[in-house]
């Protein structure tokens, strides 16, 4: 992979996912944490070297991965640009519309790339999906059907639970199934949009209806599951000539039933993703996932938050 | 017994009388003015087939002493059927939807009511044993509180049994009116209140060489306590599925879930003509049928009956008012 050298932002859950995907690829990774102690023990376990400060950080780096609360990217997003670094960043891009343009606008007058990490393009079964649709074998999409469901409370991702700083289920998880769903469908033109919560925490589920510009309509389902409940996602697009599902439920490559809890294994699509990433910074193909993508998928996923704040469909903003 | 056919329109009446047939204790006849002379699925072709007595017209039938009458007629002309059925003093079993319109609908409730007849819609799902379980699973508090369903009808277009499905002046229009009322009727069933308001989304992509009626829908119901449901009632099933399609609903509790996919019991392979699927589920029709026929003895009061048939209608009307605005609508809007 060159002698490119990345700095990883943030030792949470994503901080973890992209140290453990840069060692797979054999990338030398520096950390920086807020919380110090979480950035050492990150950097011991993913055999990566931190520093105690972002200036450190800057100074000695390529790249530099953003696996940070949403509402802190638009800062670091500027901070990493202004040290003429090149930018990965966790979805999504920004917290705000006006930020993720912002942002966009900066890193090119800075002259870096900036990557948005939306890795569910990067999941095999979700890229299988695309090229079946795209290879015409199931014809027009028409109907399509994405939800995911995944455990409540993510991990130690507590400021996930503040709608304020994430946006909720409706931005920060279904984001992932907006994008999935315009990738395959085209543009979104309107969003509806609800959820609905366990009273005191510890169960939500939300629901939003897309229409797309080219005619699709898309039921989109998210999830924050009750405790015990595997990791699930499926999808099923129903086109004029044909019919494609994934469900992860069904996925019996591997499976085991022991009451010893089992460690989580680092996800290949998460290296894939960044391995994407390199190859442009490097110079060469752009990756799959592009900019445009990543703010039309923010655009969506704000008419959603808008649309189960009033209760009305949104339009979104091209 | 003696139980009447009127019309065999809909797909389901041939079903409806050949089961009758064979039922032990009852007598089954028909008549089906309305089909064309020459159409060999309808008729006097049909009943030779199912070998039962066609009489000319619908007075007819009705002057035969029956107890029951089965309603199989294209939606928009349930009415004068079973406005007729309730003047001769015959219990009625009506195919879904009610009728097409809500003042229709209106009219056929108050004319059973006034003639003491009973009105009965035609939703089998409710008597799966699988949705029973998940009613019971539900009531017994195992689940907690309900937060949030997710119900599918989806199935192939039924155009090529029966043409007028996809006729908005016959059916009222496509998969909307088709294929949301089945897991709305499940949801009346299960929940504790009626829905307050009605976001729907369609579109025509699917077959749109053939019809020009919608063919995909997802209908999002919001409930006056918050509890929030959605309806696929896409006929999103290519002709190559294996079967006709299914129903599927999932609750979703603040104590955990349940969900049931009604007509998935089936064995599955690969043979020399394609794909196989051969159903061991219950046969929802007889359950349906055997209710009714309780009903006709006055054993029992009807259950769908025709309030639940006019509340799923609404939904529906609703649901078009919503495609039609682009927002949300009040059921209280839609009268």
């Amino acid at each position: 992979m060159g002698s490119v050298k990345v700095g990883v932002l943030g030792a949470g859950s994503m901080g973890r996912e992209h140290a453990d995907a840069w060692r797979k690829l054999g990338v030398p990774v520096t950390i920086y944490s807020r919380t110090a102690s979480a950035g050492k023990l990150l950097a011991e376990q993913s055999g990566a070297k931190a520093v105690d400060s972002l200036e450190s950080l800057l100074s000695e780096v390529d790249v530099v991965d953003i696996c940070t609360p949403t509402d802190t990217h638009a800062e670091l997003v500027r901070a990493a640009a202004g040290a003429g670094r090149h930018v990965i960043c966790e979805k999504p891009l920004a917290r705000t519309a006006a930020d993720a343009v912002a942002l966009i606008e900066e890193c090119e007058r800075a002259g870096v790339q900036l990557h948005v990490a939306h890795v569910a393009r990067y999941f095999p079964e979700y890229a299988a999906i695309k090229s079946t649709v795209d290879a015409g074998d199931i014809g027009k999409p028409a109907v399509l059907r994405l939800s995911r469901s995944i455990n409540w409370p993510p991990g130690n991702r507590t400021w996930f639970l503040d709608n304020e700083r994430s946006g909720g289920l409706l931005v920060d998880l279904m984001i992932h199934d907006y994008d999935l769903a315009r990738w395959i469908a085209g543009d979104v033109a309107r969003v509806f949009a609800r959820t609905v919560a366990k009273s005191g925490g510890g169960y939500a589920r939300a629901y939003a209806i897309l229409t797309h510009v080219d005619g699709a309509i898309t039921h989109v389902q998210g999830e924050f599951s009750l405790p015990g409940n595997a990791f699930r996602s499926t999808i099923e697009v129903a086109g004029d000539a044909g019919l494609v599902q994934f469900d992860s439920a069904a996925d019996r490559s591997f499976e085991l039933h022991s009451t010893t809890p089992l460690p989580d294994l680092p996800k290949q699509p998460y290296a894939d993703q960044l391995a994407e990433f390199l190859v442009a910074i490097e110079g060469g193909s752009p990756p799959r996932m592009s900019t445009t993508d990543a703010l039309a998928a923010l655009q969506i996923a704000l008419a959603a938050e808008e649309s189960g704040r009033t209760g009305a469909a949104v339009e979104v903003s091209a | 017994m003696k139980i009447g056919i009127a019309s065999f329109a809909h797909v389901h009446a041939a079903g409806y009388a050949d089961l009758l047939a064979r039922w032990p204790g009852v007598e089954v006849l028909a008549a089906d003015p309305d089909a064309d002379p020459g159409d060999s699925t309808r008729g006097v072709d049909l009943a030779a087939q199912l070998g039962i007595p066609l009489v000319p017209t619908y007075e007819d039938l009705l002057a035969q002493n029956l107890d029951g009458i089965v309603v199989c007629s294209e939606n928009s002309r349930h009415r004068p059927i079973v406005e007729l059925a309730a003047r001769a003093g015959v219990h009625v079993l009506c195919e879904k939807p009610i009728a097409t319109r809500l003042e229709d609908a209106r009219a056929m409730i108050d004319a059973c009511a006034a003639a003491g007849v009973a009105l009965m819609i035609a939703y089998p799902v409710r008597f799966s044993p699988h949705f029973q379980r998940l009613k019971d699973t539900v009531a017994a508090g195992q689940i907690g509180n309900v937060l949030a369903c997710t119900g599918t009808n989806n199935g192939q277009i039924p155009i090529d049994a029966r043409a007028w499905f996809v006729d908005p002046e016959l059916a009222g229009g496509g998969s909307l009116t088709d294929h949301t009322v089945h897991v709305a009727d499940l949801l009346l069933d299960l929940l504790p209140a009626a829905p307050e308001s009605v976001y729907a989304q369609t579109n025509t992509i699917l077959h749109a060489d053939r019809v020009s009626v919608e063919t995909g829908g997802l209908v999002l119901l919001t409930y006056p306590d918050g509890t929030i449901a959605t309806i696929d009632c896409s006929w999103s099933r290519p002709p190559a599925y294996p079967t006709w399609g299914g129903v599927t609903l999932q609750v979703a509790g603040d104590e955990g879930s349940v969900g049931t996919d009604i007509f998935g019991e089936a064995i599955r392979g690969w043979g020399r003509g394609g794909e196989l699927w051969h159903s061991y589920g219950a046969d929802l029709d007889a359950l349906l049928l055997t209710q009714f026929l309780q009903v006709a003895r006055g054993e029992r009061a009807p259950e769908p009956d025709g309030a639940i048939g006019y509340t799923t209608l609404q939904i529906v009307t609703a649901a078009y008012e919503s495609v039609r605005t682009g927002q949300p609508v009040l059921m209280s809007e839609v009268q």
